[in-house]
């Protein structure tokens, strides 16, 4: 990209953006030298994240993103809610931000990330496994008897398979339940997404605005994002009168009672962890990058600090 | 090989005055079988672009499919805008009529990109690569296997051999990571990706030829091995014929047949692009487009990569044929 006319490039004349697909072709570029910014956290092997923490070139930051579970609701055995709770109660979430993501990411209690201005989600579910084996023995399945065989599904990474994996490993220590994996490619998965075509699936959602509502609306009734078969008049109407609601205070509460539905007691999904995005340059070269919510950098505002001294 | 022979008649070169740079070394009677085999490629090129065409279409997932939803309407409406509407033998009528015109669409993941482009930008990098590790392949692998084959059952011999094998076996995402570790990290003599300059060609050049240079060599030193106890090479070494002339002059000609065959349809694999060593390299060639190009069900991208790889291995593959026949005086390319 070369600065044309009149467009203030902050410094900068011309940025070239390399398109690498792997991780850990991107790091070897970035510690070569022959790449000053990475942007993003795919861009660094998950596996070296715990020895990049502390160091100066390491800014890692909160992300408007959950990576979460879905349920099929419209199939047996998850149908009944105490099942969807019982599940989601024996998962030891810590063990799979410390084991798998490595990259300090805070677990999620509920599905909208936390530091959004003036909204505070709800506190959620925490893990109760002795509670998740009384739900599961009301459901009628005791230490898991007669539980069905179920899948986990999942598009293909080596991240989201050990996640499955170790969510697969809890389940059946906890619960006594035994699930199956199911792995398919991106587009596969997505029609089975929307076909309803799996028990459980993995997902994630990037936020598209600063706003509890790019997370909650999903899961109106219907909604092409919705992707659970769940359906609930009264989230429905939560969140029609959020729309309506033009004092954000009130709106934020209206927005907190359907999330507390939502994540405490239908449970179409469950919420694993909330991303976290990790830039890497050298702070003293380079200015005008902050982490952000949003992970949005803008161009112009990036400046190289020998030109900012210079100036 | 399916190559009918017969005997040639005299086995004499005719030279046509108006002949190009190429067509001098084609002896008038493979014309017939160069028209024959360009004539029957165009069928072959048509059945392979329909069927790529459909199985893409038939594969499950939509090309516009995202994380996001997307609305039904929506949908049909960007089906119809890229032609992507009606029944599927009206979808592949309509896109084979587009490339019969030259026209192969648009990329449906990089939109606003003709897959011409993006196949004008990628090919010749990948080209540039592939060649150079094509070189690579048949320049060390050869002068490798003859040398095996002339020291076979000895130390040397035993030493290429497990060379060969140990290439072959070592799978290039192994490799790849491997020789940038050891040659950008550790020595610091070469740059770990990019494309660009003569240096950052170096090593995936090098990780692309490995494995191929391993099976040259093994095809070389076994038809070698074969034609050194052939009666001929016998009576030459009889008559007192020095050692590496018998194998350079006498030898290999023959003895590379077996390879000449392999090498066609290796040139189109190693000129196509391959999706890991583009990959670990940060090169963006064909491959990783043609790859992604499946995942996303890009389908005009998918069916003009196919449509390249497939007029390339059509070419290597008449080439190979004429070098045999060019090799071997005994084999003509008859009707």
């Amino acid at each position: 990209m070369v600065q044309r006319g009149s467009f203030d490039g902050g410094g900068l004349s011309r940025i070239d953006a390399l398109a690498v697909a792997r991780a850990s072709t991107a790091f070897n570029l970035y510690c070569s030298g022959q790449a000053d910014l990475l942007l993003d956290k795919g861009m660094i092997p998950s596996l070296i994240l715990p020895q990049l923490r502390g160091r100066p070139d390491f800014h890692p930051g909160p992300l408007l993103a959950t990576y979460f579970y879905r349920f099929n609701v419209t199939r047996a055995p998850f149908k009944d809610p105490r099942v969807r709770r019982a599940l989601a109660l024996a998962i030891d979430k810590e063990a799979i931000t410390e084991k798998i993501t490595r990259g300090g990411e805070p677990i999620a209690q509920a599905l909208t990330p936390c530091g959004i201005s003036g909204y505070q989600p709800p506190e959620g579910l925490s893990r109760d496994v002795e509670a998740a084996r009384g739900l599961l023995r009301q459901a009628g399945y005791p230490d898991g008897r007669g539980f069905p065989r179920v899948s986990i599904l999942y598009n293909k990474s080596e991240l989201n398979e050990q996640i499955a994996v170790e969510i697969q490993a809890q389940w059946k220590r906890e619960l006594g339940i035994e699930v199956d994996l199911r792995n398919q490619e991106w587009a596969t998965y997505l029609r089975s997404l929307d076909t309803l075509d799996f028990d459980i699936a993995r997902s994630s959602w990037v936020g598209d605005y600063d706003d509890p509502n790019t997370f909650l609306d999903c899961f109106v009734t219907d909604r092409g994002n919705n992707r659970t078969g769940w359906s609930n008049p009264q989230y429905d109407s939560l969140l029609a009168s959020a729309l309506a609601e033009p004092n954000p205070t009130s709106r934020f509460k209206i927005l907190q009672k359907a999330e507390t539905l939502l994540v405490t007691e239908a449970l179409p999904i469950f919420p694993i962890y909330h991303f976290v995005g990790c830039l890497m340059f050298d702070p003293s070269r380079w200015d005008g990058l902050y982490p952000n919510l949003l992970d949005e950098h803008p161009f112009a505002e990036i400046q190289r600090r020998e030109i900012q001294s210079s100036k | 090989m399916n190559i009918p022979l017969r005997k040639s008649s005299d086995g004499k070169f005719n030279l046509p005055n108006d002949a190009g740079f190429i067509l001098i070394l084609i002896p008038t009677d493979m014309f017939p079988f160069f028209t024959r085999r360009l004539l029957s490629s165009i069928p072959v090129l048509f059945s392979v672009l329909v069927l790529c065409f459909l199985l893409v279409r038939i594969a499950p997932g939509s090309p516009f499919a995202s994380e996001r939803a997307l609305d039904p309407a929506t949908k049909s409406l960007l089906e119809e805008k890229y032609g992507l509407s009606g029944s599927l033998p009206t979808q592949v009528f309509r896109y084979t009529g587009n490339v019969i015109q030259g026209d192969l669409g648009e990329s449906l993941k990089f939109r606003g990109r003709t897959v011409t482009e993006i196949i004008a930008q990628s090919l010749p990098r990948s080209l540039l690569l592939g060649s150079i590790s094509f070189t690579l392949a048949l320049g060390l692998g050869i002068p490798l296997g003859a040398w095996a084959a002339a020291k076979s059952g000895r130390a040397t011999d035993t030493v290429l051999n497990t060379l060969a094998l140990l290439t072959l076996s070592i799978p290039t995402f192994v490799l790849a990571p491997l020789s940038v570790l050891l040659f950008a990290f550790y020595l610091h003599v070469l740059p770990p990706a990019g494309w660009g300059s003569f240096n950052q060609l170096l090593l995936p050049s090098l990780c692309l030829a490995i494995p191929f240079i391993g099976s040259c060599a093994r095809l070389t030193r076994s038809g070698l091995l074969q034609t050194l106890r052939s009666d001929y090479i016998r009576t030459a070494r009889s008559k007192g014929v020095r050692e590496s002339k018998l194998v350079l002059l006498h030898a290999l000609r023959p003895a590379v047949l077996p390879l000449v065959a392999y090498a066609g349809p290796l040139a189109a694999n190693i000129l196509t692009g391959s999706l890991v060593v583009e990959e670990v390299f940060a090169i963006p060639g064909i491959g990783q487009f043609f790859v992604n190009g499946v995942m996303n069900r890009d389908v005009f991208l998918v069916s003009g990569a196919v449509l390249v790889y497939c007029l390339l291995l059509l070419f290597f593959n008449l080439m190979a044929d004429w070098l045999t026949a060019l090799l071997d005086p005994r084999i003509r390319l008859s009707s």
